[in-house]
């Protein structure tokens, strides 16, 4: 009885606290003044391994100009004609991956798109982008295959580490953490003189998660895992093919360090490249919700209000939902 | 089962009433990085970690901090929407 009454008044406390769905306005989203331009570069935090970095190599360095801009690489302003999707494991990545989809949905089913106006989405999780997957060999933004819209998204570094154990590493089969473990865990991912790591080596290639990599993001972003070469089954139609030697779930997997300008060349992709960083600990944050899907019905051509409300924190989709058909049709780029 | 029904409800109830209490728009503060997960691994394995990601500790904390500036404006300019 007492556990029906608590479930009674925790019932209306939830319908209190629920929010009221966002006003669809006739007007356009304001995306705010130019002038105060969001940049990764000059707000380092105080993180305690920058501090001690020589001040003479922060001030040398200028990575602005190293890297293309993406207007110089696509197809301008134009509407976009591919998402792609850079999955950060552990990290909220089948929620984006359930919102973008939800997205195509309704583009697709949008009374203001011709049906010859497909858009097609792409996702990567295996691999590492590595700056061939950008521009190069195999590119990804260049003007023959349209505009694209990149995504990404970043969760607390270690909780994602965390995860990754619990979910797929040694947490999940054995069941435990302790110090031993997670030692034994990081250790077997260390490389090995010839390339590879153990960990990897003995469990094959068709061993895809549960892996520790150091520094992660940043690998996944740059390719810091050695020198990439374009697979031979490019396709013309999406400039997309496979990338060898970047994939983190094969035996030739080649480890490198991840060092500082790695962590800046990061940083540039991030801030030229990616339209949406997401961050997963905001996800239910309406702002961040209404901005993003603001963000795509512009860069989609739409006029605002046309794409159904569709909030990051409610998107995790499982194999049972009706968007499993569609997440099949997905273009996986490992 | 009634009581595995009771503390999944129980569990959910927090985590909703946790979120929405993080949902206003003026709570977007990029200098408390917030922690996700609360079963951590054993300290010494955290310092281990620590001290090897340090680079992407770096790139997350700065991600923060760019992505609450891109939103902010956005939030601002549509107060009526949001504030």
């Amino acid at each position: 009885m007492s556990c029906i009454i608590l479930l009674l008044f925790l019932l209306a406390i939830t319908s209190a606290t629920r929010q009221e769905p966002l006003p669809i306005l006739d007007s356009e989203w304001n995306f705010g003044a130019t002038s105060r331009r969001a940049t990764l570069h000059n707000d380092s935090s105080d993180t305690q391994a920058f501090l001690d970095e020589p001040a003479a190599r922060k001030k040398n360095y200028q990575s602005k100009n190293i890297l293309p801009t993406k207007e110089e690489l696509t197809a301008g302003p134009a509407p976009i004609k591919r998402i792609f999707l850079r999955r950060m494991r552990k990290a909220g990545s089948t929620t984006v991956f359930g919102f973008l989809l939800a997205i195509m949905k309704d583009y697709s089913s949008s009374p203001a798109v011709a049906r010859s106006s497909n858009i097609t989405f792409d996702r990567m999780e295996y691999s590492s982008l590595n700056l061939g997957c950008l521009f190069g060999s195999a590119p990804l933004l260049t003007k023959p295959y349209g505009t694209v819209f990149l995504v990404t998204h970043l969760r607390e570094p270690l909780s994602r580490i965390n995860s990754e154990y619990w979910f797929a590493g040694p947490g999940k089969t054995i069941g435990v953490a302790n110090e031993s473990l997670w030692a034994e865990w990081i250790a077997l991912s260390r490389p090995l003189p010839g390339g590879g790591a153990l960990r990897i080596t003995s469990m094959g290639a068709g061993f895809n998660a549960g892996i520790y990599f150091d520094n992660y993001y940043t690998r996944m972003l740059t390719g810091a895992c050695g020198n990439c070469a374009v697979g031979k089954k490019l396709d013309p139609a999406t400039g997309f093919g496979p990338v060898t030697g970047c994939s983190s779930h094969t035996k030739a997997f080649p480890f490198v360090n991840v060092t500082r300008e790695k962590f800046y060349t990061a940083v540039d992709i991030l801030e030229h490249y990616f339209d949406a960083v997401l961050i997963l600990e905001w996800f239910r944050r309406p702002s961040l919700n209404a901005w993003l899907q603001a963000t795509l019905e512009r860069q989609l051509g739409l006029p605002r209000g046309s794409l159904k409300r569709h909030t990051l924190g409610h998107m995790r989709i499982g194999s049972n939902t009706a968007n499993a058909k569609l997440k099949t049709e997905a273009s996986p780029i490992y | 089962m009634i009581h595995t029904f009771f503390f999944s409800y129980l569990r959910l109830t927090y985590t909703g009433l946790s979120c929405t209490q993080q949902n206003g728009a003026t709570q977007f503060n990029a200098n408390e990085a917030p922690a996700t997960y609360r079963s951590r691994p054993p300290p010494g394995a955290l310092r281990a970690l620590e001290a090897e990601n340090k680079f992407d500790i770096e790139l997350y904390s700065r991600a923060l901090k760019y992505v609450s500036k891109k939103i902010e404006p956005f939030e601002e300019n549509n107060k009526d929407v949001f504030l």
